[in-house]
C-alpha cells in the first residue's frame, strides 16, 4: 500500500503479544445467562470468549484485550447503551456489535457502536459479524467511522418507512457524515482489494 | 279570485259583467305587483304600471317616454336594438320570450334581477311591446346563498380537524348565510356540557369569555332533543337563553348529532324566516357529517397507530424469548440436559406473549352487553385461574354493586391478581433485588375492597410496591419489570377498564402494614 493511511499495525501486533494463544478476544454480554452460554459455545473454538451477565459484570472483566463486544441493549440496571458509552469512555479500543431484541430507531445515530444485530442470531450470524468487526482493526479510525455509519443508515433504512427517513434531521446527518468519511477515506478504499472491500461493505 | 264560493249565483254574474268592463283591466295592470312595461318598434317607453316604482326606483311618468335602455344595463343596449330590428325584420326571436332571467338597472344604479316574460300585440296600427317583470332578487340571493352552502360543503369535506370545521362551519355562517354572531359549541363526553368551540370575531367580541353550556340553554335543550330551536327577546314561550339580558334578541340552535350545537344569533328579534333557518340547517348538516367523517378518520389513524405500535412491540418481545430458545438448543444440543427444562419455560413464556396478544388484539377495547354483577363471585373465578397455591384473596364483603361485562371484567381481575401474584413476594431476600417488583413470590395476600368513597374497587396486595417502575408506563403494551411477564396483562387491564369507561390507578398502598401495589378502579 502506498498511501499514508496504512493498515494500523499496533493494533494486530498489540493483540498478538498480549493474548497468549493469537486468538482474538470477544466479549459476549447478555441478562440471560443461557444465551450467553450459548454465545460462547458458538465462538469458543476459534475466538477467546469471555461472557458476562449484566452490565457491570461487563465492566469489570473488559479490558484492553478485547477487542470485539457484543452488547444487549435491555437489561436491568447499567444497559448495553451504558456500557457502551463506558467501553468509549475508557478509550478502549474494542469493535461493538449491539446484539438485541429492540427494533432499531433515530436513537441509534448517536451511539458510538459498528454493528446492530437484531436477536435472533445463530453461530454463524455470530461469526460473521465477529469476522466483520476483526477486519475493521486493520484500517484507521475513518475507515471504522465510516463503517457503523453505513451500518447505522442500512439498518434504519432496513427498519423505517421512507416518509420517515426523509423528514429527519438525524438520518439526514448520517448521510451528510457518510459522504464525508466516504470522500476522506477514498484512497484506502481504493487501496483495497476487491474482497476486502466486498468483506467490509 | 272571487270573494263568494262557486254556488253564488250573484258572484258568477258579477264576474260577466266585470269581464267587459274596461276599467277593471285596466285597473288590474295598473296595480299588479309585477311591473309592466310597453315599448313602441323604436324602444320608447310608452307604458309603465305602478309597480315599476317599487322595482326600478322610478315614478311611471318619469320613464314614459323614455328609451327603454334607461332601466337597462349598458352592457345589453347594444344586444338589445340588434335583437329588436332583426325581430322586426325577420319575425326571429332571439331569446325565449317566457320567464326569461335578465337583470335591470335601478334608478340608483344597482342591478335588480328579474324574472320576465314578453307579450307582443298591435294597439292602434302600432306593434306594442311589453315586457311583466318580476322582481327574484330574494330568489336569486337565495340562490346564491345555496350554492355559496355546496362550496361550503366541500370545504368541510376536506377539513381534516374538528377545529377546521369548526372554523369552515362558523366562517360560512357569518359569511355565506350572513350572521356575524356565529359560534359552534363542541360536545364534551367527559364532563356531559357544551364547550364553545369556534367563535366567529363579532361573537368573540361581544361574549370575551364564552360559556360552557348545559341545562338551562337553548343550545343545550336543542342538542338533548336533537330539534332546532328558535328564541325571541319578543317571544313569550318561556325559553332559556344563558344571558337573558344580553345584547342577543334572537338566537337560532341547530343540533349537530352528537358532536354539539350551531348557534347563530342576532341583536334584531326578527332575524329568522324560513329560508335563513333553512340555510343554517344545510350547513348544520354539513358540518354534522365532516364532523362524523373527521372522528371516524381520527379513531382509523388512532387504530393504525396502535397497530404500528403493537407489531413493533409483538416482534421485539418475541425476538428475546426466541434467542433464549435458540440459544438453550444449541446447549442441549452440546449436551447440557438441564437445558431442555429451560427450553419448555422458554415456550411457555412465548405461548402466555402470543395468548395475552390475542386477547389484545381479539377484543381490543370493545365491550359486550353490561349487567350488574357482583363482583365477590367474578373475583373468585378470576382468583381460581390467576391465584397461586401459597396466596390469599381477602375478599371485602362490602363490596359495590357494578355495571359491567362480566366476562371482561374476570379477564381484568385476573390479569391484576396474576400481577400480583408475580410481583408481590414478601420474601424479604427480594428487597436486595435490583429491582423491587421484579421476582416470582407466591406466598402474597390480594385484598379486593371498595374505594373509600365508593366510586369503585381497589386491588392491593402486601408485596413491595411499585418501588423504581414508572406507574405511567405499567399499562403500556409491553411493559415489564419481570424477565417471565409479558408486559401485555396491564395493558389489557387498561383496555377493559377504558371499555367500560372507567379509570385506572396505580400507587403503592398507604397502608403502612401492607404497603404493597395498589391499582384504583374508579367505575364512576
Amino acid at each position: 500500500m502506498e498511501t499514508d493511511t496504512q493498515p494500523d499495525d499496533t493494533d494486530a501486533e498489540h493483540a498478538t503479544a498480549i493474548d497468549p494463544d493469537g486468538e482474538p478476544v470477544v466479549l459476549a454480554v447478555d441478562d440471560e445467562p443461557r444465551v450467553v452460554e450459548a454465545f460462547g459455545l458458538w465462538l469458543e473454538d476459534d475466538y477467546d470468549v469471555r461472557t458476562a451477565t449484566s452490565g457491570e459484570e461487563a465492566l469489570d472483566v473488559v479490558d484492553a484485550d478485547v477487542d470485539v463486544a457484543l452488547l444487549d441493549r435491555r437489561m436491568p440496571g447499567l444497559t448495553g447503551d451504558d456500557v457502551l458509552d463506558e467501553l468509549r469512555e475508557r478509550g478502549l479500543d474494542v469493535r461493538v456489535a449491539m446484539v438485541t431484541g429492540v427494533d432499531p430507531d433515530f436513537d441509534i445515530v448517536e451511539m458510538p457502536f459498528e454493528e446492530y444485530v437484531q436477536k435472533p442470531v445463530d453461530g454463524d450470524d455470530l461469526h460473521e459479524v465477529v469476522e466483520r468487526l476483526l477486519d475493521l482493526e486493520q484500517y484507521d479510525d475513518s475507515v471504522d467511522e465510516l463503517y457503523g455509519v453505513v451500518q447505522k443508515r442500512i439498518t434504519l433504512e432496513a427498519e423505517l418507512p421512507e416518509s420517515e427517513l426523509v423528514d429527519n434531521e438525524e438520518y439526514q446527518r448520517l448521510r451528510e457524515r457518510e459522504a464525508e468519511l466516504e470522500a476522506e477515506t477514498a484512497s484506502v478504499i481504493d487501496s483495497m482489494d476487491d474482497e476486502g472491500f466486498a468483506q467490509l461493505f | 279570485m272571487a270573494a263568494s264560493g262557486p254556488s253564488d249565483e250573484r258572484g258568477v254574474a258579477d264576474l260577466d259583467a266585470l269581464a267587459e268592463d274596461a276599467e277593471f283591466f285596466r285597473s288590474l295592470v295598473e296595480h299588479g305587483s309585477d311591473a309592466i312595461v310597453s315599448i313602441d318598434e323604436h324602444s320608447t317607453i310608452r307604458y309603465a304600471n305602478r309597480a315599476v316604482e317599487r322595482v326600478f326606483g322610478y315614478a311611471p311618468e318619469d320613464i314614459v317616454g323614455e328609451k327603454l335602455t334607461t332601466i337597462m344595463p349598458e352592457r345589453f343596449t347594444a344586444d338589445h336594438f340588434d335583437a329588436v330590428d332583426r325581430y322586426l325584420d325577420t319575425g326571429e326571436r332571439q331569446l325565449d320570450w317566457n320567464d326569461i332571467e335578465l337583470p335591470a338597472e335601478h334608478a340608483d344604479g344597482h342591478e335588480v334581477p328579474l324574472s320576465i316574460t314578453f307579450e307582443e300585440h298591435v294597439h292602434e296600427g302600432d306593434r306594442v311591446f311589453s315586457g311583466i317583470m318580476r322582481d327574484v332578487s330574494d330568489r336569486k340571493a337565495y340562490e346564491d346563498t345555496l350554492e355559496a352552502l355546496q362550496e361550503t360543503a366541500r370545504a368541510l369535506m376536506q377539513a381534516r380537524t374538528p377545529a377546521d370545521i369548526g372554523d369552515c362551519a362558523v366562517g360560512a355562517a357569518t359569511d355565506v348565510i350572513g350572521f356575524p354572531l356565529s359560534s359552534l359549541y363542541r360536545y364534551d363526553d367527559a364532563t356531559d356540557v357544551l364547550r364553545p368551540g369556534v367563535q366567529s370575531e363579532a361573537a368573540a367580541d361581544l361574549f370575551d369569555d364564552p360559556p360552557t353550556l348545559s341545562e338551562g340553554s337553548l343550545a343545550w335543550r336543542a342538542f338533548q332533543s336533537g330539534e332546532p330551536l328558535e328564541y325571541h327577546a319578543d317571544d313569550d314561550r318561556d325559553l332559556p337563553v344563558h344571558r337573558p339580558d344580553g345584547p342577543v334578541d334572537a338566537e337560532y340552535a341547530v343540533p349537530l348529532g352528537d358532536h354539539g350545537v350551531l348557534l347563530v344569533a342576532d341583536t334584531d328579534a326578527a332575524a329568522f324566516d324560513d329560508q335563513t333557518r333553512h340555510l343554517v340547517r344545510i350547513l348544520a348538516a354539513n358540518t354534522e357529517a365532516a364532523l362524523g367523517r373527521a372522528e371516524r378518520e381520527a379513531e382509523r389513524e388512532r387504530q393504525n397507530e396502535r397497530l404500528e405500535r403493537f407489531a413493533s412491540i409483538v416482534s421485539h418481545d418475541l425476538r428475546d424469548p426466541l434467542q433464549s430458545a435458540r440459544a438453550t438448543a444449541a446447549l442441549a444440543k452440546a449436551g447440557d440436559e438441564e437445558a431442555l427444562d429451560d427450553l419448555e419455560d422458554v415456550i411457555d413464556r412465548m405461548e402466555d406473549l402470543v395468548e395475552d396478544v390475542l386477547t389484545l388484539a381479539k377484543q381490543g377495547q370493545a365491550v359486550g352487553e353490561t349487567e350488574r354483577v357482583a363482583l365477590a363471585s367474578v373475583a373468585a373465578d378470576a382468583w381460581s385461574t390467576a391465584g397461586a397455591e401459597d396466596a390469599t384473596l381477602v375478599v371485602d364483603d362490602d363490596l359495590p354493586a357494578l355495571q359491567a361485562d362480566e366476562e371482561r371484567l374476570r379477564t381484568l381481575l385476573e390479569n391484576l391478581f396474576r400481577n400480583a401474584v408475580e410481583h408481590g413476594s414478601t420474601n424479604p431476600d427480594s428487597q436486595a433485588h435490583q429491582d423491587a417488583v421484579e421476582h416470582g413470590g407466591s406466598d402474597v395476600t390480594v385484598t379486593l375492597e371498595p374505594l373509600a368513597d365508593r366510586s369503585g374497587f381497589a386491588v392491593v396486595d402486601d408485596g413491595d410496591g411499585f418501588g423504581d417502575a414508572d406507574t405511567e408506563k405499567l399499562f403500556e403494551y409491553g411493559y415489564t419489570t419481570s424477565s417471565g411477564g409479558t408486559g401485555f396483562g396491564l395493558s389489557i387491564v387498561r383496555d377493559i377498564v377504558t371499555a367500560h369507561g372507567w379509570t385506572i390507578h396505580a400507587t403503592d398502598d398507604e397502608d403502612s402494614e401492607r404497603a404493597g401495589a395498589r391499582f384504583d378502579v374508579h367505575t364512576r
